[in-house]
């Protein structure tokens, strides 16, 4: 080796070196939310997951039907589970907002807490029942019952409460409360949350850390398996559903997939070098290109701080496009008659050409809504580049100056495109160009990343039994109202909630309810007032006279009288802190940083939704910039529409960079054509298959289709550059080797069980195994035999 | 409180003080030998008693009888009478119907049951969702099990002769509302006589049942409706 040669190979690791260096210090995130478009519905899931509904874990303990033969012998273990399993949770830091049993059971305090509250409660709706009530006929049917009521074996339970409501103000509140209704069908049994047959007990808990890491989950899993081993009674076992094991599932299968078809794959190619290449030098020829990715990753890092796993995981993937260069490069200096200088001057044409026609193609991604595409452009941008220097820096280094270059490869296109077979092969391509065409309109772009989610089969059967057991609700929507205050949040809550309860929505969850805006309370005491100063006299003759009928004492109702007196304080959160309602309300009034000041408040609202009641709520949401709609729905549709937006606008550009740039290099349009015939047989044959299948694209055919098309029409520069120049005539061997190579790296991720590597896999599959034969027989049919020098 | 009366008889000057420690050990010792063996005996009397009545209980599955209730609350004036029937069928079936001075009917039947007058629709409820009902369903199964010894970590028991069960809440919540429960079973059927249920306000109710009807057919429809025709 030279010390021209020597220098180049320090060079080359000095710039890999620091490479390293900054790659080091690389911040790998592995967030989901970074495959999203910029925008609303990211800024929607950010507030989300900040809000904790992504982060919730909901445990299902079971009682084995073997162990315990009924719910009351159940019961007492479940509890017991319920309880250790609480207090443990409660200890660490990785969890918070544990519910395991409610502060108190519904007993005689909440009455009373309500009672007291009635007032600030009850709107003018709620007054005009409660009129309804003080009738002289309603007082004294509600005598009656009380009479009844107090000498029944329920009198002892319900002697306070009629004390202090014998009319039963309170059940108009009561009905309100159902706005208060739990997420699932719960039956309280001494604070715990039971199901309905009593055979299960609902723990929540919300996770510190994020869940959609695939590392924090399985971290956090571990550590749930420990604590359930623990504290768990014999024949009690937990489930969980929510973000964990869906993350779990997904990270598992990956990981499952990549041990088998990793090896199988490593197998494969190194059996296809060892029969192409069959020289130790192919493993240098291979892997100078990856030399980039660590420059490459370096200059990333620069400019984003940090980058996403799957941005860095098809980053890295895309520069492999700089092999194919390194493999023509090589094969062209091994190969081909004449000295290195003139071959170097031969094939850096090509080269240059299909290296431009790549970095085009990245710098479109680049322009992407996405961050994680942006990211991984930018990686695969910069390490193309690095590889195809570092290639041409390289390999020459490794290959001696006239070795092998005997070879006397014949450019010949194997038929004339004059020939009967010439014709009938251009025929069949057509045929494949113009099916792949009639596919296109056919396909949908699928926006729902869920299509990409891998989740096990066990993870669906533990979603089916949770929602048997816990009840299955409609699609809902969160909607947040967000202030600087807990009353201006509480205010723009308020607004809402009249706004859904007087246009029909249902499967409404609101904390304004219990909690009104102290405006609202103010209103409301003033109302009750002039409410009980009109019909007080008439209310306590009536009273009175009924409660003497049925052999009540004078002073039977005296609390009663006396609430109506004496005015209620008006309600602060903290009133409920000890109550039934503190789990609940703390779920629905949350911290919230997403505003401008710090110790801003969030209130939740949840309700059901369709396809019919989102639009209003969206068009709610609209007019009153406090106000948030967090619905799935909305997401789905607003997803799909940036991002098919995104890729068709991609797309297009790509297509019509590379068109210009080809046009640009060739000046002929056979020559043209020719370049781009393996990159239509690609696209045509994806939509083909596309179109067979599911019907579907997702955004792992575009990702990936991008590759194919940055290698398809490298492939067809080479091949043409060959045909029409007569030289770097081993381009087609080297084609085929780069083809076979990436049919081999990444067409066993067909066989993956993960639906990501599947499409992945089946986009290269397809597309280069239809580029490839285009390269070899169709482009140079085209070109004809031609030569420009 | 050795100590204190230690210290009232030195005050006396009669005793010196070690000599007045081993007395009291001795009067001490005198005492326990005479409380002890009576604890202990009246506890055998407790278990044997509770052993009959487990023993009485677990040959009935059906009971109906007459009952008249008297109630003695403070919201009242005077005392109030009602008469009734009372029908259970074990597991958990029971119906409790006033008769006079009015009608009314309290029907439990598994997780559900019933409440009627005789103004109105029956008022149907699911003890799953309802905690006071609940709390009432739970209280008067476990009254008519019979399985008393069961109780015995929620309350305390004290077996008065011949045949009276004095029951006493442990937790100072359930104290809140019950004071105490006084069960007088009938001899030799061992079925309760009369209960009087004393509420921590001082409130009583006090049941006296009639001969009740053991192990008859009772008709399913009797927890199913409120009103069935004789």
């Amino acid at each position: 080796m030279t010390d021209k040669c020597i220098i180049r190979w320090i060079v080359v690791l000095l710039l890999v070196l620091a490479g390293g260096l900054s790659a080091a210090r690389l911040t790998i995130n592995d967030d989901a939310l970074d495959l999203l478009p910029d925008g609303a519905v990211r800024g929607d899931l950010q507030m989300l997951q900040q809000i904790g509904l992504v982060d919730r874990i909901f445990i299902s303990l079971s009682a084995d039907g073997q162990l315990y033969l009924s719910a009351d012998t159940a019961r007492d273990a479940l509890q017991k589970s319920a309880e250790a399993l609480g207090q443990a949770l409660v200890g660490r830091d990785d969890f918070t907002n544990v519910l395991a049993h409610l502060p108190v059971d519904l007993s005689g305090d909440l009455f009373t807490l309500l009672l007291h509250m009635l007032p600030l409660l009850l709107d003018e709706g709620d007054l005009e029942q409660i009129e309804r009530k003080l009738t002289p006929a309603a007082i004294k049917e509600a005598m009656r019952e009380n009479f009844l009521l107090l000498n029944s074996p329920v009198g002892m339970a319900m002697k306070e409460r009629v004390r202090h409501d014998p009319l039963d103000f309170l059940s108009v509140l009561l009905n309100k409360l159902a706005f208060l209704q739990a997420e699932f069908q719960v039956r309280p049994d001494a604070g715990f949350l039971m199901s309905r047959d009593g055979r299960s007990l609902l723990v929540l808990a919300e996770s510190t850390v994020s869940l959609t890491d695939s590392k924090n989950s399985e971290l956090l899993d571990d550590e749930l398996q420990a604590i359930f081993e623990t504290v768990l009674q014999p024949g009690i076992s937990a489930e969980m559903i929510g973000t964990l094991p869906h993350t779990l599932a997904n990270s598992r299968i990956i990981k499952k997939d990549l041990r088998f078809l990793l090896a199988a794959a490593t197998v494969m190619l190194t059996l296809l070098l060892a029969f192409t290449l069959r020289d130790i030098r192919a493993v240098v020829v291979f892997g100078v290109p990856f030399l980039g990715a660590l420059p490459a990753i370096g200059i990333t890092r620069f400019i984003f701080g940090e980058i996403g796993a799957l941005a860095l995981g098809f980053g890295i993937v895309i520069l492999g496009i700089a092999v194919d260069f390194s493999v023509h490069l090589y094969l062209a200096l091994t190969r081909e008659k004449g000295g290195r200088k003139k071959i170097l001057r031969e094939v850096r044409k090509p080269i240059l050409f299909a290296c431009l026609t790549t970095v085009s193609v990245l710098v479109v991604l680049l322009l992407s809504d996405v961050a994680s595409h942006r990211q991984m452009a930018v990686l695969a941008l910069a390490g193309v580049l690095f590889g195809v220097v570092f290639a041409w820096l390289l390999i020459p280094t490794i290959v001696g100056d006239r070795e092998g270059a005997a070879t006397d490869a014949s450019d010949a296109a194997p038929v004339e495109n004059h020939s009967h077979a010439g014709r009938w092969i251009l025929a069949m391509w057509l045929s494949l160009v113009a099916a792949g065409v009639l596919c296109w309109p056919h396909l949908h772009y699928n926006g729902d990343l869920a299509v990409l989610d891998a989740s096990a089969r066990e993870v669906v059967d533990v979603e089916k039994r949770f929602a048997a057991t816990w009840g299955e609700k409609g699609e809902q929507a969160f909607v947040a109202a967000t202030g600087t205050t807990t009353e201006k949040a509480l205010q723009a809550a308020g607004k809402l909630f009249t706004f859904i309860t007087t246009n029909g929505y249902t499967d409404i969850q609101s904390p304004v309810v219990l909690l009104p805006d102290r405006n609202t309370q103010e209103r409301r005491l003033a109302q009750w007032r002039k409410f009980v100063d009109r019909n007080q006299p008439e209310l306590l003759r009536a009273l009175n006279e009924s409660a003497d009928k049925y052999g009540f004492s004078s002073r039977a109702f005296q609390p009663f009288v006396d609430n109506l007196i004496v005015p209620p304080d008006l309600i602060r959160e903290q009133d409920y802190n000890q109550s039934v309602f503190a789990p609940l309300l703390g779920t629905m009034l949350r911290p919230w940083g997403g505003g401008d000041g710090v110790g801003s408040r969030l209130v939740l609202t949840t309700m059901g939704i369709t396809d019919d009641n989102l639009q209003p709520l969206l068009e709610y949401e609209e007019k009153h910039s406090s106000i948030t709609v967090l619905a799935n729905r909305k997401w789905r549709a607003e997803v799909e529409h940036f991002l098919k937006k995104d890729i068709l606008l991609l797309s297009s550009l790509a297509a019509v960079v590379v068109v210009l740039l080809v046009s640009l290099q060739f000046r002929d349009f056979r020559a043209v054509t020719a370049v781009l015939a393996p990159v239509v047989s690609a696209l045509s044959a994806m939509s083909l298959f596309c179109w067979a299948t599911s019907g579907d694209l997702n955004m792992m055919h575009l990702i990936m289709g991008i590759m194919v098309i940055g290698l398809s029409v490298d492939y067809g520069i080479f091949v043409v550059c060959s045909r029409l120049d007569r030289v770097a005539v081993s381009a087609k061997y080297a084609v085929s080797v780069c083809a076979a190579s990436s049919l081999v790296g990444f067409g066993v991720l067909a066989f993956a069980d993960h639906p990501a590597l599947y499409s992945l896999g089946v986009t290269v599959l397809v597309g280069i195994g239809a580029a490839w034969p285009t390269a070899l027989v169709i482009s140079p049919l085209i070109v004809g035999k031609r030569g420009r020098s | 409180m050795g100590g204190l009366l230690l210290k009232a008889i030195s005050r006396c000057g009669k005793i010196r003080a070690e000599k007045m420690r081993r007395v009291i050990y001795c009067i001490t010792l005198v005492i326990l030998g005479f409380v002890f063996p009576a604890i202990a005996a009246q506890r055998a009397d407790l278990d044997a008693f509770l052993a009959g009545l487990r023993q009485h209980s677990a040959e009935v599955v059906s009971l109906a009888g007459p009952f008249t209730q008297e109630k003695r609350l403070a919201m009242f004036d005077r005392p109030v009478v009602f008469t009734g029937k009372l029908a259970m069928a074990r597991p958990n079936r029971l119906r409790w119907e006033f008769i006079d001075p009015v009608l009314s009917v309290l029907i439990f039947d598994g997780e559900t049951g019933m409440r009627c007058s005789d103004r109105g629709d029956p008022v149907v409820f699911d003890m799953t969702k309802d905690p006071v009902m609940r709390a009432v369903g739970g209280q008067l199964q476990l009254w008519i099990s019979g399985d008393f010894a069961a109780m015995e970590d929620r309350y305390a028991l004290r077996l008065e002769k011949p045949a009276t069960l004095v029951v006493t809440p442990v937790s100072e919540k359930e104290k809140e509302y019950i004071a105490s429960v006084v069960i007088t079973f009938a001899q030799p059927s061992m079925q309760p006589a009369e209960v009087t249920i004393n509420e921590a306000g001082g409130d009583t109710t006090r049941i006296v049942f009639g001969e009740p009807m053991v192990n008859g057919a009772l008709a399913d429809e009797l927890f199913r409706s409120c009103w069935i025709d004789d």
